[in-house]
C-alpha cells in the first residue's frame, strides 16, 4: 500500500468527491424507499396468492366429461338387462322391418344373421330382433301384436333352459345411439320438445323368454316374444307400455316369473327393462 | 421486536459510517454525483430489505459496495443504450446539465480507463486496501496495483505538468 501512497492525488480525488449527501435527508429517504419497496413486495405476495388460489379453485371446479357417466345401481339382487336401441332409421320405416336375425333355439342366440343389411345399406349396426315377417309396421296400433307372431321356441320343445346369460350380449351402446331426427312431431304420449318421428328396435330377454318391440311415431308394437322351455308369456293389456309377463309352467319348479317392460322414455327413445321375482 | 430495532439500529449505524463515503467514491468514479447517490441509496435498500442474511456475511458493506457499483454500471448501459438510440433516430440529444465540477483532475480522470477510475476511487476516496479494491471489483490484486500504477501515472503526470505550467 505504501507504494501508492500519495496524499497529494488523494487530496485531489476526495475534493473531487465533494461533500457528500445530507446524511439525515439520505436516511429519510432511504427509509422511504424501503417501505414503498416492502410494500410491492407484500402486493406481489397478495397477488401470487389470489392467482394461486384462483387456478386451484379452476382446476378442483374443472371435471373432464368422460367422468360423468351414469352407472346403473347394483342393488336388489334383481337381475336387471338393459337393452338399448339396435335399429335407427329415420327414411323408410318398411324397410327397416325386414330385419332378421336367427331365433334363440337351445339357448343359444345368434346375432350374426342379419340378412336385412343387403336391403338396408344405411342400417350398419346389426340387429338382435326376432323374426317379424308379416308384419305390417306402416300402421301400427298402439299395441299391435300380429296375428304371425312367431313362438320359435315352442313350448316343451328346447332340450335346455335359455340362461340370462346367453341373452345378455346385444349391440354395444356406442355403436347404436340413435340420431336426432330433423323434424319433430307432437305425441299426446310424449313432450312436445321429445322427437317423435323415428323408428326403432329393442329387444329384452329374461330367463323367461324374450321380446322384441317396435318404437314408430311414438306408438309401441310388439314385433315379437318367445318364451324359454318352461315358461309361459302373457302379454299385458294395452297401455302406453308393453309389459310382457313369463310364468314357469307347472311342471317347471325351479324358474321365476320375469316382466319384460317396454316403454318411452322421457328422451323419446325405448326403454326396455327385464326384472325377475 | 428487539431484534428487529436491533437490526435497525445496526444498519443505520452502518449507513452513517460509509454512506458519504460510499457516494464520494462512486462520483468520483463516475463523474455525476446523483448517479452515484442513488445507486448507494438503491443498494442500502437491497441491504434493508435482506438484512437478515446479509448481517451475517463477514463484510456487509463489501456486499453494499459491489451492489452500489453494479447499480451504477447498470444506470451507465441504460444511458449508453438510451444515447444510441436518440443517435439512431437523429433526434436532437438531451441537453446534460454538467454539475459545474468538471475540473482539470474531473476532466483528466474522464478520459481514463473505467477501471482504473474505480480503482482509483476506491483505493484513494473510499480508503479500501489493495486486496479489499480486489475483491470488490472482482479482479486480482496485480490488476489493481497495475490500474493504480496506471492511473497514478496519468494523472500525476498531468497534474505535474498543470503545476509546472502555473
Amino acid at each position: 500500500m505504501n507504494d501508492f501512497d500519495d496524499s497529494v492525488l488523494r487530496d485531489q480525488l476526495q475534493r473531487l468527491g465533494g461533500h457528500g449527501p445530507d446524511e439525515a435527508g439520505a436516511y429519510l429517504a432511504l427509509q422511504q424507499r424501503v417501505g414503498v419497496a416492502k410494500r410491492r413486495r407484500a402486493a406481489a405476495v397478495v397477488g401470487g396468492l389470489g392467482v394461486t388460489l384462483m387456478v386451484g379453485f379452476a382446476a378442483a371446479a374443472y371435471q373432464p366429461p368422460s367422468s360423468s357417466r351414469l352407472v346403473p345401481a347394483n342393488g336388489g339382487g334383481d337381475e336387471v338387462v338393459l337393452t338399448l336401441p339396435t335399429t335407427v332409421n329415420n327414411a323408410d320405416t318398411t324397410s327397416s322391418s325386414t330385419v332378421i336375425s336367427t331365433p334363440t333355439v337351445n339357448g343359444n342366440t345368434d346375432n350374426t344373421d342379419n340378412t336385412s343389411n343387403a336391403n338396408n345399406p344405411g342400417n350398419s349396426s346389426p340387429s338382435t330382433s326376432a323374426p317379424q315377417t308379416g308384419t305390417d309396421s306402416t300402421t301400427p296400433s298402439p299395441i299391435d301384436v300380429p296375428a304371425t307372431t312367431a313362438h320359435t321356441v315352442p313350448h316343451g320343445h328346447a332340450t335346455t333352459s335359455a340362461p340370462a346369460t346367453t341373452t345378455a350380449p346385444t349391440v354395444p351402446a356406442t355403436t347404436t345411439a340413435p340420431t336426432v331426427p330433423t323434424t319433430m312431431s307432437t305425441v299426446p304420449s310424449t313432450s312436445s320438445s321429445v322427437p317423435t318421428n323415428f323408428t326403432e328396435d329393442a329387444s329384452a330377454s329374461s330367463t323367461g323368454g324374450r321380446a322384441t318391440v317396435h318404437l314408430q311415431n311414438g306408438v309401441l308394437s310388439l314385433v315379437t316374444y318367445s318364451a324359454s322351455a318352461g315358461h309361459d308369456c302373457v302379454v299385458d293389456p294395452p297401455s302406453n307400455r308393453i309389459r310382457i309377463t313369463c310364468r314357469p309352467t307347472l311342471f317347471n319348479t325351479v324358474g321365476n316369473t320375469s316382466h319384460l317392460d317396454f316403454s318411452i322414455g322421457l328422451d323419446g327413445h325405448l326403454v326396455a327393462l327385464s326384472t325377475e321375482t | 421486536m428487539m431484534n428487529d430495532i436491533r437490526m435497525v439500529d445496526d444498519l443505520e449505524s452502518l449507513f452513517r459510517a460509509h454512506h458519504g463515503r460510499l457516494v464520494r467514491a462512486l462520483t468520483v468514479a463516475c463523474g455525476n454525483e446523483q448517479i452515484a447517490a442513488d445507486a448507494v441509496q438503491v443498494a442500502f435498500v437491497k441491504a434493508h430489505l435482506k438484512w437478515r442474511s446479509i448481517m451475517s456475511y463477514d463484510d456487509p458493506v463489501g456486499w453494499i459496495r459491489r451492489v452500489a457499483i453494479n447499480n451504477m454500471r447498470d444506470e451507465h448501459r441504460r444511458e449508453s443504450r438510451k444515447q444510441r438510440v436518440v443517435d439512431r433516430l437523429g433526434a436532437e440529444p438531451e441537453v446534460q446539465v454538467q454539475a459545474p465540477q468538471l475540473d482539470e483532475v474531473a476532466a483528466m480522470l474522464a478520459g481514463l480507463p473505467r477501471q482504473q477510475r474505480l480503482s482509483l476511487a476506491l483505493f484513494y476516496v473510499d480508503g479500501l486496501s489493495v486486496a479489499e479494491t480486489a475483491a470488490t471489483l472482482g479482479i486480482s490484486e496485480g490488476a489493481v496495483k497495475f490500474h493504480l500504477h496506471q492511473g497514478r501515472s496519468t494523472l500525476r503526470g498531468q497534474l505535474g505538468e498543470g503545476v509546472h505550467h502555473e
